[in-house]
């Protein structure tokens, strides 16, 4: 399990919708073009591979920023922001 | 002679894990003998290709034809595989494609030595060299066929075989190679080193797969939907929840919950654990993947079953840890209640704790395990504090009488869950247990396994419940005789048992920091290892 910061860069109004799209089933939005993930080695290929059709690599740009557990401990959040993944514990 | 051959003829092995066996002989008996997933990755890369084609275009040479992904087999060699790349022209020879960057790497040419080997077979014409291809460094490697290289590929199937034949797992490598190694988690090398070497402790942890991710669905009525990669849960157009299922590692359905069979089948290919409970705490069971391949673990597992003497020493421990912990439990509490009773059952839990070791059959073991019970039981009430209306004087199921025994039973429906996904995860066959019995139908094995973690884990969250006044009397509803959580109730105890699984505890035997979940699944392999006879003696998983 992995942790990345992810932000992108997307000129064409609709390819970014797409990868938005995208981007929300693996991670979590937590600023304007840029998302938190947790992923597992085998969601993390899935997810870059699934990025790498719909990107055009002459305009568009996403990066992955890996975090070590001592840049997570890090994070300061301030303002209107909470940990995106909380305590994982869900119920409805 | 005869019989050799045969038994030779059954076993061709994939090349891949041939050339593996050099890296680690305990990883080969994994995944060819235990049959151990090769995670998805393999699959996955077959769905990238669209990226490596990519790659590999720049790659063709000028008057070379290329075949991508040839079956191979040999049956001097008794291997199989697939080659990447045959490139053919002048020479004809194989590319193995690699993810990372250049490297020497003795596996990768005994692998493509092996793959030229298979095609000088199917081809009958002499291979010298080929190539491995390297993405990271967008670069390939020349690999030279010489005599040497060949022995090796040689002697790697040799030791292949022997493994296969012998059944015997190798001993775990317990250094830095086990770091990205896919099978850590069931392997536990250094935990496995440290119990043969007599020097636990000085073992380091590993990361688990769960990360102990949940969502509980306990609307009635609600429905779960599969949305892109996401589980949406929806009652009357109203969305409740929307999750990437890779934030998910459990889904617990509670009562009268629908499930989209889209969504079944994208937690059966993740893996995603799903269980079914109902309202009034019934354990129905679970949504479970074809059964794992460890047909190993299954027949060491029957066996023990019927020798009787071994099952009763299984027994025993299970019995033993559950004894132990609750006796913990009291002593815990007491040293800020003082209470005499409490003194006089933790004496006697402790006498019966040391008849178990001569107890002659399992009826004697069962009747020391409830005298043991009843004793804990009997003073179990007074741990709960005195502004809390509650009476509780004996253990009731079926149904439970008052609400310390409505918790108890819903709590342990909750553990339940845990147990058996440990159970499975592991690939035992959750029916045959060794202190319970196996012919009602019920989940036997995980039964047992459950004793030693009730006490620690489920009763520890009904006493927090109540003594911290999460838990009140309006959570309760009385029905049909019998006393149940309401749904505010019920909520109210899904997240206290979840925060306690997650609790961070110092592990008794090696020292690591560990959550109790994880705790569960070590119990469940270490159990594992002691019937496929890797470890000797199953040690019930204890508290201080
Ligand atoms: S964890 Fe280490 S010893 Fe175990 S299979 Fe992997 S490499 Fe081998």
């Amino acid at each position: 399990m992995k942790q990345y910061i992810i932000s992108y860069d997307i000129t064409n109004d609709k390819r970014r919708n797409k990868i938005r799209k995208l981007l929300c089933d693996y991670a979590v939005p937590v600023q304007y073009s840029v998302f938190e993930a947790r992923l597992s080695e085998e969601d993390y290929i899935m997810l870059r591979h699934k990025l790498s059709r719909l990107l055009r690599k002459d305009e568009d740009s996403i990066i992955f920023y890996l975090q070590c557990s001592r840049c997570r401990d890090g994070i300061i959040r301030l303002g209107n922001c909470s940990d995106p993944f909380g305590d994982g514990i869900y119920i409805v | 002679m005869a019989e050799h051959n045969i038994s030779n003829e059954q076993h061709y092995f994939p090349i891949s894990s041939v050339a593996e066996i050099l890296y680690c002989p305990r990883n080969f008996y994994y995944r060819v003998v235990e049959g151990a997933e090769d995670s998805n990755h393999h699959l996955l890369e077959g769905k990238l290709q669209e990226e490596r084609r990519d790659e590999r275009q720049r790659l063709v040479r000028e008057g070379y034809r290329q075949d991508r992904s040839i079956h191979v087999s040999s049956e001097k060699l008794n291997l199989y595989g697939i080659v990447d790349i045959v490139e053919q022209g002048k020479e004809i020879y194989p590319v193995e494609y690699k993810k990372g960057f250049r490297k020497e790497s003795l596996n990768d040419d005994v692998q493509v030595c092996a793959q030229a080997m298979a095609l000088e077979e199917k081809l009958g014409q002499d291979i010298n060299r080929g190539y491995i291809y390297y993405a990271g460094s967008k670069a390939r490697r020349e690999v030279i066929f010489d005599e040497d290289l060949r022995l090796m590929v040689e002697n790697a199937v040799g030791l292949a075989r022997n493994i296969a034949l012998s059944g015997e797992i190798p001993p775990p490598l317990a250094d830095n190679r086990c770091e990205g190694c896919a099978l850590v988690n069931r392997c536990l090398p250094f935990e496995v080193k440290g119990i043969k070497e007599n020097k636990a402790k000085a073992v380091r942890p590993q990361p688990g797969i769960n990360l102990g991710r949940v969502l509980y669905v306990d609307e009635q009525g609600a429905s779960l939907y599969k949305k892109g990669e996401r589980v949406l849960v929806t009652k009357d157009q109203i969305k409740f929840k929307d999750i990437p299922l890779c934030n998910l590692d459990q889904v617990v359905l509670v009562g009268n919950v629908n499930l989209s069979s889209q969504l079944i089948k994208l937690f059966l290919g993740r893996g995603t654990e799903v269980h079914f409970i109902s309202t009034k705490g019934k354990y129905y069971g679970c949504l479970q993947a074809a059964l794992s391949k460890n047909s190993v673990l299954r027949i060491a597992q029957h066996r023990a079953y019927q020798k009787q003497e071994e099952r009763l020493l299984y027994a025993s421990e299970f019995v033993r840890g559950k004894l132990s912990n609750m006796r913990t439990n009291l002593l815990r509490y007491n040293r800020s209640l003082n209470n005499h009773s409490i003194d006089e059952a933790v004496s006697r839990i402790k006498n019966i704790i040391k008849r178990l070791e001569k107890a002659k059959d399992l009826n004697e073991l069962m009747g020391l395990e409830g005298a043991g019970s009843r004793d804990y039981f009997s003073v179990f009430g007074l741990l709960i504090k005195d502004r809390v209306p509650f009476d509780f004087n004996k253990r009731s199921r079926r149904p439970p009488e008052d609400p310390a025994n409505a918790l108890l039973s819903f709590s342990y429906s909750l553990l339940l869950k845990d147990v058996i996904t440990a159970v499975q995860v592991v690939g035992f066959d959750p029916f045959i247990g060794f202190l319970h019995r196996s012919d009602f139908g019920r989940p036997a094995l995980a039964l047992d396994i459950i004793e030693e973690f009730r006490p620690v884990v489920a009763d520890s969250v009904v006493l927090t419940a109540l003594n911290k006044g999460v838990i009140a009397e309006g959570d309760f509803e009385y029905r049909m005789g019998g006393c149940f959580l309401s749904e505010t109730g019920r909520k109210k105890m899904y997240r206290l048992y979840e925060e306690r699984r997650k609790e961070m505890i110092t592990h008794p035997v090696f020292g690591y920091r560990i959550s109790y979940l994880r705790t569960i699944e070590l119990q469940a392999r270490f159990l594992a290892k002691v019937l496929t006879k890797e470890i000797d003696g199953y040690k019930p998983f204890l508290v201080r």
